[in-house]
């Protein structure tokens, strides 16, 4: 085991993040952000297969992204497409899975849509469903999605895109939380109350330290599970420490930065709306922890499995 | 960037769980490694001599001292397989992990080669005679002294909460010799010397482990120091940064959850229940990242990076509460029967209560995350 990046990947994100600090926006606006997504896709970041890269570049180039709090399906085109299909999908790819809610994030901008359906993942064209945009002000725009039709793409594609959307879902969640523990970090250590910077207070630190040790756990359970592609407990463990995590992250970064952390100006709603909205996709903790344990001690015993 | 084990760390961990299925005795429980009394005492030196017979106590140690300088990974494997069965090692962890390779590191070759072959051989039982009873958190503010005199060293004052003191042939000791931080000295003390008197404390659920020390004029000999006078301190964070890194505290508590799956069902339950398996995934999931903080820690001890004491940091942070919510996840699951005698939920609320205060508080863990990794101020 070796845990430091390879030349390649180092390359990878060094890239993805020269990229993202001259075209991310600093919006707070739940919009997708076109400038950041293009210049990912003309970089060739959207398609790692032709970079020469897998399942853990693409793991490394989301979690950029959420670092960068980029505004984009960046983890649906990068990581969760090419774990599903060959197909030559269009940029924007809606993730949909009925079976945990109707909520689609980028759902009204989609141009195709992957559909998690028990057993079996579907390819939705535009015509396959009916989308009606949602009201969102929580990091990402949103839609409710309903699917009526569609490409089956086989047996056994669900738990496929299954795993793949988890570990994507822990790769943006850990760099969403780091950046979002760094920029509560910069503001305590430069607020003063009482004569001395409020990061010096135990209270204060303990919060953010916590927040680092679970923007560093989800960060390498989601790379674990960008290793083991198909070990749906490596993933099931991502998606379900990632969203207890991001839950906790959400709120220490904000009780710590006070009320300069809600207004628009600060930039911290900027991931952490992010948070907010991911933290609540594929069932949340509830729903993975779930799954984990089931998979873990349930799935062993029943007759298909032997 | 690769997370497979190699065929060989395959190969050794297969060895171990044959290791395990071979010497583990009918009637082995976790208490067994605090060895309250003699059998326990002579069950664990039996099984640490087995471990160095087989070469597997001391594996990645220098040759020169009794090893085969095996990988930080091999170290992780025997860990995992060893300590995750709940090996009754008694305190010989503390002479593997960290007191052969602090004498290794600063010791004479005379020291090295009185001290290092007994531990090799897993015949020697040490205690670490740190805290007192005005120096815990702030181990620099130790006030046992020790003076010059002539050939020796005059040792006075009280240790306290030093497990395995009862039994230990020899105390890796912190004492004053001046004032300051700068002022702290190591001794290799004898436990038989006169002048050292052990009581024990009697704590909950913990029986005949924890105890206070009081010296009272005990000489030894000068060259029972390790190290130079007055350079303790700087050695001794130096070792400790990496002395819980090298337990694989998630193996064994991966495994109490499948002990508790087991206990469930034995008394008619089933995981039929979504809140049984929500809890239980919950603590699967903070046993997975720990697990994998850990690695990252070992990586980066490995690799002797310059973030390595960070890391540990980390890792240790996540280890401790990982321990609080596999007893949380007994409670969860079976109730007021996780606190009975014969569930591992009573072991696991006695240890875990102690996991965020021994060998460096929770808090010491997550005050170093804040300065040393996000830079925050001192307060």
């Amino acid at each position: 085991m070796h845990l430091s990046l390879t030349d390649q990947q180092r390359d990878v994100v060094s890239s993805v993040r020269a990229i993202l600090a001259k075209s991310a926006t600093t919006s707070p606006v739940a919009e997708l952000d076109r400038d950041a997504f293009s210049a990912l896709e003309e970089g060739g970041f959207l398609d790692l297969g032709e970079l020469g890269g897998g399942r853990l570049e693409a793991v490394l180039v989301v979690d950029e992204a959420g670092a960068a709090g980029v505004c984009a399906p960046v983890a649906a085109k990068a990581l969760v497409a090419p774990a599903v299909t060959k197909q030559d999908l269009p940029a924007v790819v809606g993730l949909a899975a009925p079976e945990y809610g109707r909520f689609v994030r980028f759902g009204a901008e989609a141009e195709a849509f992957l559909v998690l359906d028990g057993d079996e993942a579907v390819l939705a064209a535009l015509e396959d469903v009916a989308v009606e945009r949602r009201e969102m002000r929580w990091g990402y725009p949103s839609a409710t999605v309903t699917v009526h039709g569609g490409q089956r793409l086989g047996p056994g594609t669900g738990p496929v895109l299954l795993r793949a959307w988890r570990t994507a879902l822990a790769a943006e969640a850990g760099g969403l939380m780091r950046a979002a523990v760094l920029k509560a970090s910069k503001y305590v250590t430069e607020r003063k109350q009482f004569g001395r910077p409020i990061g010096g207070y135990q209270s204060v630190q303990h919060r953010l330290a916590r927040g680092w040790m679970l923007a560093e756990g989800t960060t390498w359970l989601a790379r674990r599970a960008g290793w083991f592609t198909d070990d749906d407990l490596a993933a099931a463990a991502a998606a379900c420490y990632a969203c207890k995590g991001m839950r906790e992250v959400f709120r220490s970064v904000h009780q710590v930065v006070g009320g300069m952390g809600i207004t628009d100006e600060f930039g911290l709603t900027r991931l952490t709306g992010k948070l907010a909205y991911l933290h609540t996709e594929l069932g949340g903790a509830t729903a993975n922890a779930r799954a984990l344990a089931a998979g873990r001690w349930l799935a062993a015993r029943s007759p298909a499995a032997g | 960037m690769d997370f497979e084990w190699t065929a060989d760390e395959q190969r050794l961990r297969q060895e171990l769980k044959d290791f395990v299925g071979e010497v583990v005795r009918p009637g082995w429980t976790l208490y067994d490694r605090d060895m309250p009394g003699t059998d326990e005492r002579d069950a664990v030196l039996g099984y640490c001599l087995e471990l160095a017979k087989r070469r597997l106590l001391t594996p990645h140690w220098p040759p020169e001292y009794g090893g085969r300088d095996a990988s930080a990974w091999e170290q992780v494997v025997v860990s995992e397989e060893l300590w995750g069965a709940g090996e009754p090692r008694g305190p010989q962890y503390m002479n593997i992990t960290w007191i052969g390779p602090a004498i290794m590191k600063a010791g004479t070759e005379e020291q090295k080669a009185r001290y290092l072959p007994p531990i090799s051989r897993g015949e020697a039982m040490w205690c670490q005679g740190f805290s007192e009873p005005g120096a815990g958190t702030d181990l620099a503010a130790l006030q046992t002294s020790a003076y010059r005199d002539g050939d020796e060293y005059v040792i006075n004052g009280q240790k306290i909460w030093t497990s395995y003191a009862h039994f230990a042939d020899y105390c890796f000791l912190l004492v004053r010799t001046a004032p300051g931080r700068h002022g702290i000295t190591i001794l290799l003390v004898p436990m038989d010397t006169p002048g050292i008197e052990v009581r024990e404390i009697p704590t909950m659920g913990f029986h005949h482990i924890v105890h206070e020390m009081f010296f009272t004029d005990v000489r030894v000999p000068a060259d029972c120091r390790l190290g130079p006078e007055n350079e303790g301190w700087n050695l001794i964070r130096t070792i400790l940064a990496n002395e819980r890194v090298g337990l694989a505290r998630h193996e064994h508590a991966d495994r109490a959850l499948d002990n508790l799956v087991a206990e469930l069902e034995a008394d008619g339950g089933t995981l039929d229940d979504p809140d049984v398996l929500e809890a239980l995934g919950n603590a699967a999931a903070d046993t997975a990242a720990t697990r994998v903080l850990n690695y990252v820690a070992v990586d980066h001890r490995h690799r002797d990076s310059p973030e390595q004491a960070q890391a540990a940091s980390v890792y240790r942070a996540s280890m401790a509460q990982m321990e609080h919510g596999i007893t949380h996840t007994y409670y969860d699951v079976l109730g007021t029967q996780a606190l009975s005698g014969d569930s591992l939920g009573d072991y696991s609320l006695m240890f875990s209560t102690t996991s965020t205060i021994a060998s460096g508080t929770l808090e010491v863990q997550l005050n170093n995350v804040a300065r040393h990794v996000l830079g925050l101020p001192k307060g």
